[in-house]
């Protein structure tokens, strides 16, 4: 793209991808992609399904390898393996579509479990302030049940606290809202729209074209591997340059 | 041929011949293998049926009057067995399963190769091989030690498969979810995907425990003392007229172990079950 | 969107980076060198106490011993089918009972169930062997096998078909009964075809544990494999190879069982999946 600029002038990005490529086998899911989130910045993600964007997201957090090209986390590029990746890997949150919760500890557990195990922090500190946030997130009162026994915002929220307990630099959103029933997407959208008021860098990878349109900085429109356009809101939902992007953008309103 | 054989060297607890043999080393065993066996088991088979015919069959009161304290012998054996038996396969269990589930292929193999071995090799041709052929490369363990190794070789292999699914019913999502919060390979596996296995184990383990009961029975194919509670049935039924009370006495004893295991379980599994 | 189904077994491990698969390429060697020794060092024991030697060796190379091999194969092939015959007979009628509406039925079936369960195979050997004897019940030595092997197997067939029954949907009962047919047509010709169905897996599994079980044949002087292999051991006096040949052939027979259940397995739940 044509966003290269000196790194030493601008402050370092929180997230950056340089000339990433992935296949899976013959398809080429991920085609030179090149990204830069800044801080406190919120970018979102659409396209099609198959366009890579998932993919994309979950190579953030390396939770997919790619063949070539390099990611940086504040300026850090992930290593393939080992205890550096982890600790870069913890340095940025993943919110999944299926929650992912432990399904064999509470609530509360679910939160501490980072802190404890990765950050060491003690188990008290880690207790206290996880209660702080499942508060934050409207799940407090929750917090000695297991995941099966809470709804699916509620999960998708108690999945945000445990993601923030890292004390992010960034969090990622992989399609957060797509496996909710539909009275429960706004809860989700609720937490992560503050969220982005307070200043988290995110990236979100979604399908609410609203939650886009209100609370993006930027959006990427991606379909077929590659980045097709990179847009303000108000410019991408109003005035689309792509073709593809327009004829995607009708294919849901219509819907 | 008949002569040479020492008929009082056989027992019908030994009803495998060589069990004396063994002991003596390997030349005596080809003789007390010889045809002669077989005529000599037909008369004495013909001798216990002429016992039988005279005798009564005993009440349990007079059966355990006689014969209590062996059962009550016979069935810690049994215990111990099933104890020790299941305490070492679920270790062996365990440990196969990590070659299983490693990147390492021979390691894979050889775990693989394992369980395809002792689920299907039949516990007599087990019990058999250790007890008797063992001995001709000169390694020559006790009774005891050979019902033991044949009762949990195999029950290790079923705990390997039972581990296997329940790695299986892990959701992929959780494992990742677990490195995406920055935990290592080795967190992962002891905080996530070991609890949750484990858990969901906690039901057929508990069926293990049992099978491993029965496979200790085996104890009654070779000269073991003290007996475990099947031997005593077949000892008692070829010294005695002990009969059917003698062999409804060991049945409920091994039911019994069988309902204790299965509730205990049932109890741990309500503790630990992970809701879905 | 990663467009693989993974299970959790493929996802413990991140793709391998370069130090793994250095470490990998190194466990591999390690492993296959070390499996290389062990190798060695058994057939070094072999050599050592002489079990090498030709002479246990040649016999497999005549026919005539294969012929024989054969020949308890059969009988064991035969004691495995009438056993497995009787025990899904037996089986059938024990889940009638459970799922029957006697109340009666319904405890004496559980107390069946739990109590062939229960109970070691050979346990049940000693009583046909030498309880039944004392009653003037004079049984061929293939009953004495068959009966007590079908017994043991009876109460677990009973189980899987119960399961079987329940893995039926409500509504197709709900159907053959809103057709104007009765219970008992609903029964056997809606539930149970469909039932059967779902349990022919577990069924062929089961046939492993009829085969293991019908080894304990040597007890009652049945000539099945392993009565046979006995016979060769005093002819050809070589108990070592004739003890692990018969043992690979168990565990060949009882691994292509479970083969076969495995490929039913599959076979039944796509023809289900193409139904639906």
């Amino acid at each position: 793209m044509e966003k290269d600029q000196n790194s030493s002038v601008k402050p370092v990005p929180v997230i950056e991808l340089r000339h990433v490529d992935k296949h899976f086998g013959q398809l080429h899911v991920l085609k030179d992609i090149n990204l830069q989130v800044k801080k406190g910045e919120v970018v979102v993600v659409i396209g099609p399904s198959g366009s890579g964007k998932s993919t994309l997201c979950r190579t953030m957090n390396r939770l997919e390898p790619i063949d070539s090209g390099e990611i940086l986390i504040d300026g850090e590029v992930i290593p393939e393996e080992g205890r550096e990746l982890a600790r870069l890997r913890a340095k940025v949150g993943m919110v999944f579509q299926s929650f992912n919760l432990f399904a064999h500890k509470t609530i509360l557990d679910n939160v501490t479990m980072g802190p404890v195990e990765v950050l060491r922090k003690s188990k008290k500190e880690a207790r206290q302030e996880a209660m702080e946030l499942l508060k934050r997130v409207g799940v407090d009162s929750q917090a000695s049940k297991v995941p099966a026994q809470l709804s699916g915002g509620q999960q998708q929220r108690v999945a945000i606290a445990r993601s923030l307990a890292m004390h992010p630099k960034a969090i990622l959103f992989d399609e957060p809202t797509s496996a909710l029933d539909p009275e429960m997407i706004g809860e989700v959208l609720e937490v992560m729209t503050r969220l982005a008021s307070e200043g988290m860098t995110m990236v979100v990878v979604t399908h609410e074209m609203n939650f886009a349109r209100r609370v993006a900085h930027r959006v990427l429109f991606m379909d077929g591997g590659s980045i097709l356009e990179e847009n303000t809101p108000e410019e991408f939902f109003t005035n689309p340059r792509t073709q593809r992007a327009r004829d995607f953008l009708n294919s849901i309103q219509n819907h | 041929m008949t002569e040479e054989c020492d008929s009082e060297t056989m027992t019908v607890e030994t009803v495998f011949p060589g069990g004396k043999a063994r002991n003596e080393g390997a030349a005596m065993l080809s003789f007390s293998l010889s045809p002669c066996f077989i005529e000599n088991e037909q008369i004495r088979f013909l001798s216990y049926v002429r016992i039988f015919e005279r005798g009564v069959i005993m009440s349990v009161n007079e059966l355990l009057s006689q014969y209590g304290e062996q059962y009550l012998q016979a069935l810690l054996t049994t215990w111990k067995l099933t104890a020790l038996a299941f305490s070492a396969a679920f270790v062996v269990g365990i440990l196969v399963t990590v070659m299983r589930v490693s990147p390492i292929r021979p390691l894979r193999a050889a775990g693989e190769l394992y369980v395809q071995i002792f689920r299907n090799i039949p516990g007599a041709s087990l019990l058999m091989f250790l007890v008797y052929a063992l001995p001709y490369l000169s390694i020559v363990w006790s009774y005891f030690l050979c019902v033991l190794i044949a009762s949990f070789l195999i029950p290790a292999a079923f705990c390997s498969e039972y581990l296997m699914s329940g790695i299986n019913t892990i959701d992929v999502g959780q494992i990742e979810a677990a490195r995406s919060i920055g935990m290592t390979f080795s967190q992962t596996i002891r905080k996530v995907v070991i609890p949750q296995a484990l858990r969901s184990s906690v039901l057929p383990l508990t069926s293990l425990m049992v099978a491993t009961m029965l496979t200790t029975a085996l104890a009654s194919q070779v000269p073991m003392r003290p007996y475990d509670l099947t031997g005593l049935v077949a000892h008692i039924n070829t010294h005695a007229v002990g009969g059917v009370t003698a062999f409804f006495i060991s049945a409920v004893l091994y039911c019994l172990t069988a309902v204790v295991i299965g509730r205990v379980g049932n109890w741990i599994d309500k503790k630990v079950r992970i809701l879905r | 969107m990663s467009g693989k189904v993974m299970t959790a077994k493929d996802a413990l491990y991140e793709p391998p980076g370069p130090r793994t698969k250095k470490k990998i390429l190194i466990g591999t060697v390690l492993s296959l060198l070390s499996f290389a020794f062990l190798l060695a060092l058994m057939i070094r024991r072999f050599y050592l106490t002489g079990q090498l030697d030709p002479k246990y060796w040649f016999f497999f190379g005549r026919l005539s011993t294969w012929r024989f091999i054969a020949k308890g194969l059969i009988g064991t092939v035969e004691a495995a089918f009438a056993a497995g015959a009787m025990a899904f007979a037996a089986g059938f009628a024990m889940m009638l009972g459970r799922i029957g509406k006697s109340r009666f039925l319904r405890f004496a079936a559980t107390v069946l169930v739990d109590f062939t369960r229960g109970v070691p195979t050979l346990l049940f050997i000693y009583f046909f062997f030498l309880v039944v004897p004392q009653f003037g019940w004079k049984l061929s030595a293939f009953w004495k096998i068959t009966l007590p092997v079908a017994i043991s197997a009876s109460g677990l067939v009973a189980e899987q078909l119960r399961s079987g029954v329940n893995a039926v949907p409500k509504g197709q009962r709900e159907a053959a009964l809103s057709i104007g047919m009765t219970d008992r047509q609903t029964f056997y010709r809606v539930i149970f075809p469909q039932a059967i169905r779902y349990v022919i897996p577990s069924l062929i599994a089961e046939m492993v544990i009829v085969f293991k079980d019908t080894t304990f044949a040597y007890v009652v002087n049945f000539p099945d494999l392993m009565q046979n292999a006995k016979v060769l051991i005093s002819n050809y006096d070589a108990l070592l190879s004739i003890y692990l040949v018969v043992a690979v052939i168990y565990i060949l027979i009882n691994y292509s069982l479970n083969r076969l259940s495995t490929k039913a397995e599959k076979l039944l739940s796509g023809k289900q999946k193409q139904g639906s």
